[in-house]
C-alpha cells in the first residue's frame, strides 16, 4: 500500500549504508567465543584449586603425625639402637655455670634414672617424656648436633621427640650444651639397667637439660614456649572499600571521579559518577611461623566479599552484557566474591614478654570466583559502565601492609591497608584499583582447646 | 567467497568466514538501524546485537531466501526490542504519551540525501519512527506491524498516518529552511 512518497523515501534509502566502529565487531566477537575461553579457565583453576587444597592439607595434618608416632618411635629406639655414650664425652659444665644450674641438673638427671631402674624403657618412655616435658627446656640446634649420624638413622631425632613431648624452646631460655654429667650416669654401678638407660640417657643428653632464667616448671612458661613455634589462626575482619584511580605504581593516574566521557556529535565533556565507598570482610585460617625472635612468616587462605554501589543512567543490554549510560538514575551494587590467599612478613617489637606490636607487610593472591562489579568505559556515552564478566575467574593480586598488637599471645587486633596491583578494567583505557582498609582479628586455634589440656593429662 | 561457501563456513564457526559476513553486511545494517534509533551509539548496539543473533542462528537460514533480507529482517526486530525494552525509547513508545497529528495525503518532494532524510524521521516520537520505517521503508503490513508491536491494527493505522504527516511537515520545514540557507549564501 506505498504511495509515492513512501516510495521515493524507500528509494532513497536503498544503498543508505553508515561505516560502524571497530568495537562492534570486537563485541560480536567476544560474545560469541567467551564459554570456551571460560571453560579452560575454569579447569585451569580446577587444577589449581586441588593443588592449593592438598598443599593446604599436607600443611595442616604434618605437625599433629608427629605426636601420633611418639610411642612407636620410643619403641624403635629401644630395641634397634645400641647407643653409647662415649667416657671422653663427660662433660663438666662450664666454670661460670651457676651453682643453681649444676645441683638443678644433677637433681633431674638423677630422678628420671632412679624411675628406670624399676620399670622397662618402654614403660618409661612416658613418664620420662612428661617429665621432660614438665622440667627441661630444650635447644634443639644444640641437642641435633651432639646426636651422631648413625643414631640419628635410627634415633627419632631429639627435635622430634620434643616436638612429640610438646617441648619447646623459649627463645629467652639460655642454653648450657653438654651440661649432662653423662658419664656419671652410665657408668653409674648401682644402675641396673645401663643399657635400657642408655637410650633414655641419649634422649636426656640430646634432649640438653637447660637452666631457664626463670623458673622452667612454671606452666605458663610452657605454654609461652609452646606458641612461639609454628601456629594456627583463626582470623576475621572487614572495613571499608574505596575504588581508587591511583594505582600504586602507576604514574599516571585517572582520579575515578574526574573521568570525562565525550558527548556524541558536540565538544564538551561529561563526568563519570564516581562509586561510592563500600565495605568488605573476610575470614579464614592463617599459618604462621616464626623465622626468628623478631621476624615471623605468615600465610593462609581466606573468604573476601567486597560491595560498593555504582550511580549510573540507563541500562541496556547487548549480547549478553548489560551496559549502563552515564547519569544518575538508579544505582547499582556491584559485589565480589575472592578466595584469597594473603602472605606476609611481620616484625615483632616486644612491649612485654608476652605482648608484641607487629608490623606487617605483603601481599595476596586472590580468586575472584563469582562477580558483578561495573566497571567504567568513557568510550561511549551511553556505554558508560558495563559488568566486566571476564573478571570472573580471574587473579587479583594485592598488596598490604599493616601493624597489629599481640595481647598475651591470644588474641592479635591489626590494621591493615591493601590495593589491588591490577586495574579492574581490562578492556578499557580507564584504571581503577581496590582499595581496602580493615581492622583484623586473630585468635590462635589452640587458644580454643587450652582449657581442655588438664583433664588429659590427668 | 561465495555466499554458499561463506554461510557454510560461518556455520563451522570459522571466524574469518563470520568477519566477511560481517563486513559484508555491516554498513548497510547500521543504516538500518540508525533508521529506528536516536544516536549512532544505539545503533551500533542493536547492530551488535543483532549480528550476534545472526551468528547463533544461522542454522535457522532456509538457503532459498536472499541472506542479506533476512539479516536486514533480524536487525528490524532486534531494533523494535531495543526500542521497547529501554528507558529513553520505552517513554516514547507509549502511545499515550504522543500528541496526536492531523493526517495529511499531501506528497511533497524529497530534495535531501539518505542521512539527512533519516535524521528527519529520527525527529519523530519514537512509536512514530518505528511505525513508519517499518512501513514506509521496509513495506510492512499493517497487521505484521501490529503484531511486532503488540498494538492494535487499527491504531497502526491511524498512527502511520500521523506519523506520515509530522515527517511531512518536518520536510518541508527542512527543505525551506535548506532553500532559505543556501539563498542565504548566495
Amino acid at each position: 500500500m506505498q504511495g509515492k512518497f513512501e516510495k521515493d523515501i524507500e528509494q532513497q534509502f536503498s544503498g543508505f549504508s553508515l561505516v560502524p566502529s571497530e568495537q562492534v565487531w570486537e563485541e560480536v566477537e567476544a560474545a560469541l567465543y567467551p564459554r570456551r575461553k571460560r571453560r579452560l579457565i575454569i579447569w585451569w583453576w580446577f587444577i589449581g584449586g586441588l593443588a592449593l587444597a592438598g598443599g593446604g592439607w599436607w600443611l595442616l595434618l604434618s605437625p599433629s603425625k608427629e605426636i601420633k608416632n611418639t610411642p612407636q618411635t620410643i619403641s624403635t629406639v629401644k630395641q634397634e639402637s645400641k647407643l653409647t655414650v662415649p667416657e671422653k664425652n663427660t662433660t663438666q659444665l662450664p666454670a661460670n655455670t651457676p651453682a643453681i644450674v649444676q645441683q638443678k641438673n644433677a637433681n633431674n638427671i638423677k630422678s628420671l634414672l632412679t624411675k628406670n631402674k624399676t620399670k622397662d624403657n618402654t614403660a618409661n618412655a612416658p613418664l620420662i617424656s612428661k617429665k621432660i616435658s614438665s622440667d627441661v627446656f630444650v635447644n634443639k640446634t644444640t641437642v641435633i648436633n651432639e646426636v651422631p649420624v648413625q643414631q640419628q638413622k635410627n634415633v627419632v631425632t631429639p627435635e622430634q621427640k620434643i616436638t612429640n613431648n610438646k617441648i619447646t624452646a623459649d627463645s629467652s631460655t639460655k642454653i648450657i650444651a653438654d651440661n649432662i654429667p653423662a658419664q656419671t650416669i652410665v657408668n653409674d654401678p648401682k644402675s641396673t639397667n645401663v643399657q635400657k638407660n642408655t637410650d633414655t640417657l641419649a634422649t636426656i643428653k640430646d634432649s640438653t637439660v637447660v637452666e631457664n632464667k626463670k623458673d622452667s616448671t612454671t606452666p605458663a612458661k610452657n605454654n609461652a614456649a609452646k606458641e612461639n613455634k609454628h601456629k594456627w589462626l583463626l582470623t576475621a575482619g572487614g572495613g571499608i572499600l574505596s575504588i581508587t584511580g591511583s594505582g600504586l605504581f602507576s604514574s599516571a593516574p585517572t582520579p575515578q571521579s574526574f573521568i570525562a566521557a565525550p558527548v556524541p556529535g558536540g565538544g564538551t565533556s561529561t563526568q563519570v559518577p564516581a562509586a561510592n565507598s563500600g565495605y568488605h570482610f573476610f575470614a579464614g585460617i592463617v599459618y604462621q611461623k616464626p623465622i626468628s625472635n623478631n621476624w615471623l612468616f605468615s600465610s593462609g587462605l581466606q573468604y573476601h566479599y567486597l560491595q560498593n554501589k555504582q550511580p549510573v543512567g540507563v541500562d541496556s543490554l547487548l549480547g549478553g552484557v548489560t551496559y549502563f549510560a552515564i547519569g544518575n538514575t538508579s544505582t547499582k551494587i556491584n559485589y565480589s566474591h575472592w578466595l584469597q590467599l594473603p602472605f606476609s612478613l611481620g616484625y615483632s617489637i616486644h612491649v612485654s614478654p608476652k605482648s608484641q606490636i607487629q608490623l606487617l607487610g605483603g601481599g595476596s593472591i586472590a580468586w575472584a570466583f563469582s562477580e558483578n562489579w561495573l566497571i567504567t568505559n568513557t568510550s561511549t556515552l551511553s556505554r558508560s559502565y558495563y559488568y566486566n564478566s571476564s573478571l570472573n575467574n580471574n587473579l587479583i593480586f594485592t598488596l598490604r601492609a599493616g601493624m597489629g598488637y599481640n595481647f598475651n599471645d591470644r588474641l592479635t587486633i591489626s590494621i591493615l591497608a591493601e590495593q589491588s596491583l591490577a586495574t579492574i578494567q581490562q578492556r578499557t583505557n580507564t584504571t581503577s584499583y581496590w582499595r581496602l582498609f580493615s581492622l583484623q582479628a586473630s585468635k590462635p586455634l589452640s587458644s580454643f582447646s587450652r582449657k581442655q589440656k588438664p583433664s588429659k593429662h590427668n | 567467497m561465495e555466499t554458499t561457501q561463506l554461510l557454510t563456513d560461518c556455520l563451522k564457526g570459522k571466524k574469518e568466514a563470520q568477519r566477511q559476513l560481517y563486513q559484508q553486511y555491516a554498513a548497510v545494517m547500521l543504516g538500518v538501524c540508525y533508521r529506528y534509533t536516536k544516536s549512532i551509539e544505539d545503533a551500533e548496539d542493536v547492530l551488535q546485537e543483532g549480528f550476534i543473533k545472526v551468528f547463533t542462528h544461522l542454522h535457522q537460514f532456509k538457503r532459498e531466501g536472499d541472506i542479506g533480507a533476512w539479516i536486514r529482517r533480524i536487525m528490524v526486530n532486534t531494533a523494535i526490542t531495543y526500542l521497547n525494552k529501554h528507558k529513553r525509547y520505552k517513554k516514547e513508545m507509549g502511545l499515550d504519551e504522543i500528541q496526536l497529528h492531523p493526517i495529511s495525503d499531501e506528497n511533497p518532494e524529497i530534495k535531501m540525501g539518505a542521512k539527512e532524510l533519516a535524521d528527519t524521521i529520527r525527529q519523530l516520537p519514537a512509536v512514530y519512527q518505528a511505525i513508519f520505517n517499518l512501513i514506509a521503508v521496509e513495506g510492512f503490513e499493517h497487521k505484521e506491524v501490529s503484531q511486532l508491536l503488540n498494538i492494535n491494527i487499527n491504531t497502526v493505522r491511524s498512527q502511520y498516518s500521523r506519523a506520515r504527516a509530522m515527517l511531512v511537515a518536518k520536510l518541508k520545514n527542512n527543505q525551506t529552511g535548506e532553500i532559505r540557507n543556501y539563498a542565504g549564501e548566495i
